[in-house]
């Protein structure tokens, strides 16, 4: 177990330098690009002497090498600074949209994977059937989905025409249960609130439905190729020489063995779930740090957006961390 | 030999493997009978069909593997007409296989103890503890320290890895158990010392074995009696002391004469000519015919029947009668 310190230790390490170029690359990037905070804040039309106070208090007279260097000391000390357009600590901000996000990307990731590994396993057990077909089909087709056009698509059905569940936001407001974690859904049930629970959920379907079935394509298809050659390992064949009843043969014997592959996947996908949040939560108006981001790119708020970068790359690290961890915990052979 | 003595009995089997080059021709008429007890060799070269033979009588074929033909009586009952699931309850219980490599033929997930315990529990209705009571008094009898049934498979080497198959194969005390090339993936040592282990449990659970083996040392230390296959055929069939000491069949012959002897001083390591055929164009008449030293002209046309030349001694050469069948 020492050694898995060492391990831990050395990736946090090792991910440090990673932070800081992605970090440069915005905050240069940021600058370059057109538009300018002052003129989003004040409006294009104000007083010149007016930009120029407010350019002043921002600290965006200074030079550019010194906003960097000021910008990564006070990161240092674990500061993300305040943010230009509210004048809040950037901290604080991403932790009020974090649990909105949280909650939509661990429901998409249930859909995706529940999903994902159903259909794979239906393909792999009956292999060159149209079945199958149909399976590989679908994992190549929904993961190229464009997001938005999907959430449209999904709406336009269930809350448009069908009028089954609501089209956006996060719950109803009079719904909103006493923040205790933030995630709706925990917080609904520790305060024993069901009316908030149900509508958490309504809300909650579509979203996750669209961001869960645009990934799962990825799961489908590398549960199939994996169940595919695990089935045809020795170990299967001498499992049903024993007399194993083939469903435990599959479900128990291949598919753990073919989730391996799948679950270091996961560590992988993390980022691209995160960027799929981003088009899932502007389409449905979900107020987590997807939309504060898009939101604060128009607006120019150099800080906020630096902030929501370091903190994504923080959680696609240490996600990524915690999947090598359990990687060693399933598989028995492998000791870090 | 009285009836109710015979444990298995295959007869006219024919297996075909549908490929994109064609269709194999696995196996092709192949009669074989195994009395309780005894132990019967399954001898003949890479690709001659007696792992098919082996896995036909599971009826685990892979799935572009096909019976075509022919009976399998298990204990009186034909195993070809079981529902999958009366089969899955004969696998592991009555019937139980050990396969060539023991390496990948446990699931390196699962701990030694739950594949024991598995087992078990799948064909008997008994406690947790109780399995694992047996799957510890198994794998004691096997040489293996009971402690250690708590480990997983990467932490055994190949030998001591067989021996946990054996020990699945044998936990439910099986009528018969089908070794296919249990030693062929280890080295010389552990595998006298895994021969010696059949030999000793043979006699312990008085078990009937099918012996699949490319080997002829190990046929003539444990087998009662031998079949040679041949391309998918079985060629002869006797006791093993007759065979070793007078070998009919010319391919036979010419198995028995490749056998290296240190008490003979020998040019050159003798070898059959020729290489097994292709299956899905196999040569007509005697499929051994183009490598066969005493080949006549009929064997080039017609396939010679299987003849009882002595009491239980079977040879399908043209050479020993059958001429006018």
């Amino acid at each position: 177990m020492v050694s898995l310190r060492v391990y831990i230790i050395s990736r946090l390490l090792l991910a440090i330098p990673m932070i800081l170029i992605l970090l440069s690359v915005v905050f240069v990037v940021l600058r370059v690009m057109p538009g300018d905070p002052v003129d989003a804040i004040v409006g294009p039309k104000a007083p010149e002497s007016v930009k120029e106070k407010l350019r002043h208090e921002l600290g965006l007279d200074k030079p550019l090498w010194e906003q960097y260097v000021d910008y990564l000391s006070g990161l240092l000390k674990g500061d993300m600074g305040t943010s230009l357009y509210t004048h809040r600590p950037v901290f604080e901000e991403i932790m009020d949209h974090f649990p909105a996000t949280l909650e939509l990307t661990i429901c998409s990731m249930i859909v995706a994977i529940v999903v994902g590994i159903f259909t794979g396993a239906f393909g792999a057990r009956r292999r060159n059937t149209p079945g199958d077909v149909a399976v590989r089909v679908y994992g190549i087709m929904i993961y190229a989905f464009f997001i938005p056009w999907f959430a449209m698509l999904l709406k336009l059905v269930f809350s448009v025409y069908l009028k089954w569940l609501p089209s956006g936001s996060r719950i109803e407001p009079w719904a909103t249960p006493k923040r205790i974690t933030g995630l709706y859904l925990i917080d609904s049930l520790l305060t024993g609130n069901i009316v908030a629970f149900v509508s958490a959920i309504r809300h909650l379907i579509l979203p996750s439905m669209t961001l869960g079935l645009v990934l799962s394509g990825i799961f489908t298809r590398m549960t199939r190729g994996n169940l595919i050659e695990i089935l045809r390992r020795d170990f299967i064949t001498a499992a049903r020489a024993r007399g194993i009843p083939e469903n435990r043969v599959i479900y128990g014997h291949a598919l753990k063995n073919a989730l391996i592959p799948i679950i270091t996947m996961f560590g992988m996908e993390f980022a691209l779930l995160l960027a799929g949040a981003v088009l899932t939560e502007t389409s449905f108006a979900w107020p987590g740090i997807g939309t504060f981001l898009v939101e604060r790119i128009a607006y120019r708020d150099y800080t906020a957006v630096q902030g929501v970068v370091v903190f994504y790359a923080l959680l696609v690290v240490l996600v990524n961390l915690i999947v090598d961890v359990i990687y060693a915990y399933i598989d028995p052979r492998i000791r870090y | 030999m009285s009836h109710d003595n015979v444990l298995l009995k295959i007869e006219g089997l024919k297996v075909e493997y549908y490929t994109r080059a064609g269709v194999v021709k696995a196996v092709d008429d192949v009669n074989l009978l195994i009395r309780r007890g005894e132990t019967v060799g399954l001898v003949g070269e890479s690709g001659c069909g007696k792992t098919t033979v082996g896995l036909s009588i599971m009826r685990l074929l892979p799935p572009n593997g096909r019976i075509v033909r022919g009976k399998i009586i298990f204990d009186g009952e034909n195993l070809l007409e079981k529902s999958e699931e009366e089969m899955r309850r004969i696998r592991g219980r009555r019937i139980s296989m050990i396969f060539q490599d023991p390496m990948t033929s446990l699931n390196p997930l699962m701990r030694i103890r739950d594949h024991l315990i598995e087992t078990v529990m799948t064909h008997e209705n008994v406690s947790r503890d109780e399995a694992l009571k047996r799957a510890e008094q198994i794998v004691e009898m096997l040489g293996i320290e009971k402690e250690r049934i708590h480990d997983y498979p990467h932490q055994f080497s190949g030998g001591m890895r067989q021996r946990i198959m054996i020990a699945l194969a044998l936990i439910l005390n099986p009528d018969l158990v089908i070794a296919d090339e249990p030693t062929t993936a280890l080295d010389v040592i552990v595998q006298a010392q895994i021969l010696e282990l059949l030999k000793d449990l043979k006699k312990k659970f008085n078990m009937s074995m099918i012996l699949i083996t490319h080997d002829l040392s190990i046929v003539s230390e444990l087998t009662d009696r031998v079949a040679v296959m041949y391309a998918g055929k079985l060629v002869e069939f006797a006791d093993t002391i007759k065979i070793f000491e007078e070998p009919f069949h010319p391919y036979t012959e010419g198995l028995l004469a490749s056998i290296p002897r240190i008490d003979v001083k020998q040019q050159k390591l003798q070898s059959i000519p020729g290489m097994p055929p292709d299956l899905i164009n196999p040569p007509p008449g005697c499929r051994f015919h183009p490598r066969c030293p005493y080949a006549m002209d009929i064997c080039k046309e017609q396939d010679p029947p299987m003849v009882e030349i002595e009491k239980g001694r079977f040879v399908k050469c043209f050479r020993y009668g059958g001429r006018n069948a």
